[in-house]
């Protein structure tokens, strides 16, 4: 089990993906102040003032999605997820680079899927009764930003499978976060 | 193949998947939507989109990034730091007393955080070195931190009852009153499992940190007011119902800005550093949490759990059996594996059984996490360890697992107490407002 | 074949024994047992309510219940009936929406299996009784839908949205004053813990609910098992529907008396002050364009039978 630190390869590639996961940042922290002011405020409208605001758990569940969004693509940048790490202490390099392979191909694959789910799903907009219950927000744009977050962990773990390859004999720059 | 061989099948998959080192949450979204694609090929798209979609827009679970928020402002404010000074203060001059104030500054930091690495990391840091000034075995210096971080999931807010809330719909507040007096309970064992080690084997804390007069003491505690404030705030406010946990978070998240605010540690470099670190947790859990609910969907899909009700009903086992049995079981899948994987795998199948048998679900969740606060520190597969380990490079693990040992049966006594005395979990809980 | 039938309450629901299991079971006597339903309640294919159309339509699961109100937008003819002083309480109007089925029918995009509602809504109170419209000015109150609110401000109050799941709580600690909902909601969550008051006869609205199935497994049926399928649904399932609820809010009204609520019923002359005060709401809806070419008046006469 390890929580991996960013891959310390400097390649122009690497370089992207920071950019991309740089943005998601920007658009996660002002979410995540916008979430934070959202609670206070509603809590101040309706004890201070007595007049709560219609409808605004909609807002912070859509402000939420763009907080997640963010978290998923720049967590996933800048190594955040957990993986157990047993099997590599006992087989050693030679099993793990192959299980690596087989594991990094079937997780870019799904996350793949998940990408391509929320676009089609979320494309179906407002026909499909795609809004906020209370103030009727769309939800398509937020569909969007997820898939893209899960395109960007897709598009790492092809990119750490390549890198694998790679690296075949030697010492895997991403090996533990597969 | 009928759904409870498919959902056998999954499982297995699953379990292969993690031991070659696939994320959690992608390994459950996998094995859920092939399994739903074998059993309905047209559900199998929707539910992964729909289930991701759902939760992360799911009204509830704004509470994670808010509390995570509020941790990580606490961290920078020199709040959490405030709590050990504090404790040191107090305690530091006793028999292993460093050590015990490192499990009371891990239980105050606890009440901040919902995470029991950032707990053990945090608090780590800071008393680690004072632990080896004075020359405490390395075993018991570690072994405090580790098992003290874990209290970050078991004393509210913690990440693992908002999960725990989530897959099973039981009330986030409930179960956050509900880890109180149990987290109390523990850190005082871990307590008494310190004052045993150190008065078997005294080398063990060979020296202590001098008296410190009554003014240091009361100026150390008027400074970590503060932060007993926003504890005392959200805690209550949650308790008496004046707010929801939701909009306890975002106060507290609030108060912990203002807070950093006037103590003028606001800067660009600290702000981005807060701001990315809450958007790297949160999107980790929630990257298990995607997984975790197309999975459950997908052993709704097998009937897999009806299967199973129908088979302990005939068995005639008895609730206390079937929890006694369940929590084994976890212990044992606690070795190998991690807390969190633990909750969203085991939960969705044993939550209808569990709830046929009229347990009930918040004394179920104390004594799970209570379960999963274990699997953080047992060997092999200890998270808080490795932790630990990251902060004491110069400790071996070993001597890390072997320190480890009084405060797992420490766990274990805490377990059983509240097996046997479920009011220590439900009084609060039940007294709540509404 | 076998079909899915999805619902995000439990097992023990009063819904599922008021039109679920009759539905089902009606099905394999039709059809000799060539049909059968396997449920999935309690969430198992997805446990948001909201969602429970979106899974339906995606082919999650062959039939599902949802309530139109939650995805109301799409369902604007539908969602009328909450719309007060169509009728007065569940059997009336669900009567009310099968008058309008023609072009209710429209609005779905799934083969209706059942349509039915609630009783009209009462008000539940904590602290200050209501008992004359002036009791309202100032409260905040949880109503069920956004369509309520213009309803809940002609009286003088707002209008707030909160979970059904936590507004027992809400009211205890003085979140909200008070909730407008049919008193069936009492047997679900034991609202008479936290109020003292309940205000009848006032001008409430009721919450639809519907039994729907995907639209192209039905279409893939043959004749005759669409007969049998049209023959296990309908109207008399619905009004089955109803009468349960019907039932339910009565017996949620005396499990709160005995319980220690005070009830109060609006007297006729003050029930239409209240009428009064929101009749403008109800003239604007009037001549507002609700769908299908159709203005809230010719919606009301369609559903009023007039
Ligand atoms: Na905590
Ligand atoms: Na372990």
């Amino acid at each position: 089990m390890s929580v991996h630190n960013a891959s310390q390869t400097t390649g122009r590639i690497d370089r992207w993906f920071y950019h991309i996961a740089n943005v998601f940042a920007v658009i996660g922290g002002l979410g995540l102040i916008v979430l934070m002011g959202i609670t206070v405020v509603s809590v101040f409208w309706r004890y201070a003032l007595r007049d709560p605001i219609f409808g605004v758990g909609d807002l912070s569940s859509m402000t939420l999605a763009v907080v997640v969004s963010a978290g998923v693509a720049y967590g996933a940048v800048y190594g955040a997820h957990i993986t157990v790490n047993i099997i590599a202490a006992i087989l050693g390099r030679k099993l793990t680079r192959l299980t690596d392979v087989v594991v990094r191909g079937f997780g870019g694959s799904i996350c793949a899927y998940a990408a391509y789910a929320l676009a089609k799903k979320g494309s179906c907009g407002l026909s499909c009764g795609l809004t906020t219950e209370n103030l009727v927000i769309p939800k398509m744009p937020f569909y969007f930003m997820l898939s893209a977050a899960m395109a960007v962990v897709a598009a790492l773990t092809f990119y750490h499978l390549i890198v694998g390859l790679q690296h075949w004999a030697g010492a895997d720059p991403n090996e533990e976060d597969v | 193949m009928d759904g409870s061989m498919i959902a056998i099948l999954g499982f297995v998959v699953l379990l292969l998947l993690l031991l070659f080192r696939m994320s959690v949450g992608a390994a459950m979204m996998l094995v859920g939507a092939v399994g739903i694609y074998m059993i309905r090929p047209a559900a199998s798209l929707p539910v992964v989109a729909g289930e991701i979609f759902g939760e992360a827009t799911n009204y509830n679970l704004t509470i994670l990034p808010l509390f995570i928020l509020m941790g990580n402002l606490a961290g920078i404010s020199g709040m959490s730091r405030d709590l050990y000074d504090a404790a040191h203060s107090w305690m530091g001059h006793m028999k292993g007393g460093l050590a015990t104030a490192t499990i009371v500054g891990c239980a105050g930091f606890s009440a901040l955080s919902g995470s029991s690495l950032a707990a053990a990391l945090t608090m780590g840091k800071v008393s680690l070195p004072e632990m080896q000034r004075y020359k405490y075995d390395n075993g018991l210096a570690t072994g405090a931190i580790a098992a003290g971080g874990t209290l970050g999931i078991l004393i509210p807010p913690s990440a693992g009852f908002v999960i725990y809330a989530i897959l099973t719909e039981e009330s986030i507040g409930r179960l956050f009153m509900a880890g109180i007096f149990p987290g109390l309970l523990l850190t005082a064992l871990f307590i008494v499992a310190i004052m045993i080690v150190v008065s078997l084997n005294p080398a063990k804390a060979p020296t202590a940190a001098q008296v410190e007069t009554m003014g240091a003491r009361l100026a150390a505690l008027k400074r970590a007011l503060w932060i007993i404030g926003i504890i005392v705030l959200t805690i209550g406010g949650i308790y008496t119902g004046v707010f929801s946990a939701v909009e306890a978070a975002g106060i507290g998240a609030f108060l912990a800005f203002i807070v950093s605010l006037i103590r003028r540690c606001i800067t660009w470099e600290t702000l981005k550093d807060v701001i990315t670190s809450t958007l790297k947790s949160t999107g980790m859990v929630f990257f298990i949490l995607f997984g975790a609910f197309v999975f459950k969907t997908f052993v709704g899909f097998t009937g897999v759990t009806f299967a199973m009700t129908q088979w302990v009903e005939a068995q005639g086992f008895g609730p206390t059996q079937v929890v006694i049995a369940v929590l084994i079981g976890l212990m044992l899948l606690g070795t190998f594996m991690e807390g969190f994987a633990i909750l969203v795998l085991a939960v969705p199948l044993l939550q209808p059984l569990l709830e046929s048998l009229g347990v009930d679900l918040i004394w179920f969740g104390v004594l799970m996490v209570i379960v999963l606060e274990m699997a953080l520190i047992s060997p092999p597969v200890g998270v808080n360890v490795f932790v630990v380990k990251g902060i004491a490079p110069n400790v071996s693990l070993n001597t890390i697992f072997r320190g480890i040992w009084p405060f797992w049966i420490a766990m274990l006594v805490a377990a059983i107490l509240i097996l046997l005395f479920p009011q220590i979990a439900l009084f609060l809980p039940h007294q709540m407002f509404g | 074949d076998d079909f899915a039938l999805a619902y995000f309450m439990g097992p023990n629901h009063p819904m599922n024994g008021a039109v679920f299991t009759p539905f089902a079971e009606k099905l394999a006597e039709v059809s000799d047992g060539a049909l059968t339903v396997t449920q999935f309640p309690g969430g198992a294919l997805n446990s948001s309510p909201t969602q429970q159309y979106s899974i339906l339509r995606d082919g999650v699961t062959d039939i599902a219940f949802h309530p139109p109100g939650y995805t109301a937008q799409l369902f604007p003819v539908t969602t009328s009936v909450t719309t007060p002083g169509i009728c007065e309480d569940a059997v009336e109007c669900t009567e009310a929406l099968w008058r309008a089925y023609d072009v209710i029918e429209q609005e779905f995009d799934a083969q209706i299996l059942a349509l039915w509602t609630t009783d009209p809504s009462v008000i539940f109170t904590a602290d200050k009784p209501v008992r004359v419209l002036e009791d309202m000015s100032g409260m905040i109150v949880r109503v069920s839908s956004a369509q309520d609110v213009p309803f809940m401000e002609a009286l003088g109050a707002s209008g707030a949205s909160q979970p059904v799941s936590v507004i027992n709580q809400n009211l205890a600690n003085g979140v909200i004053d008070g909730i407008a909902i049919d008193t069936s909601a009492n047997m679900s969550f034991k609202l008479d813990e936290p109020a003292n008051y309940i205000t009848t006869n006032v001008p409430g609205s009721v919450t639809s609910f519907a039994l729907l199935m995907n639209q192209g497994v039905y279409d893939a049926l043959s004749d005759q098992e669409k007969a049998w399928v049209n023959e296990a649904s309908g109207k008399w399932l619905s009004m089955q529907g109803a009468q349960v609820y019907h039932d339910l809010a009565i017996r949620g009204l005396e499990v709160a008396a005995g319980n220690g609520v005070e009830v109060i019923t609006l007297g006729d002359d003050e029930r239409a002050r209240w009428d009064a005060a929101i009749q403008p709401v109800l003239d604007t809806w009037y001549v507002s364009e609700v769908g299908q070419g159709m203005t809230g008046e010719d919606v009301m006469r369609l559903m009023k039978g007039e």
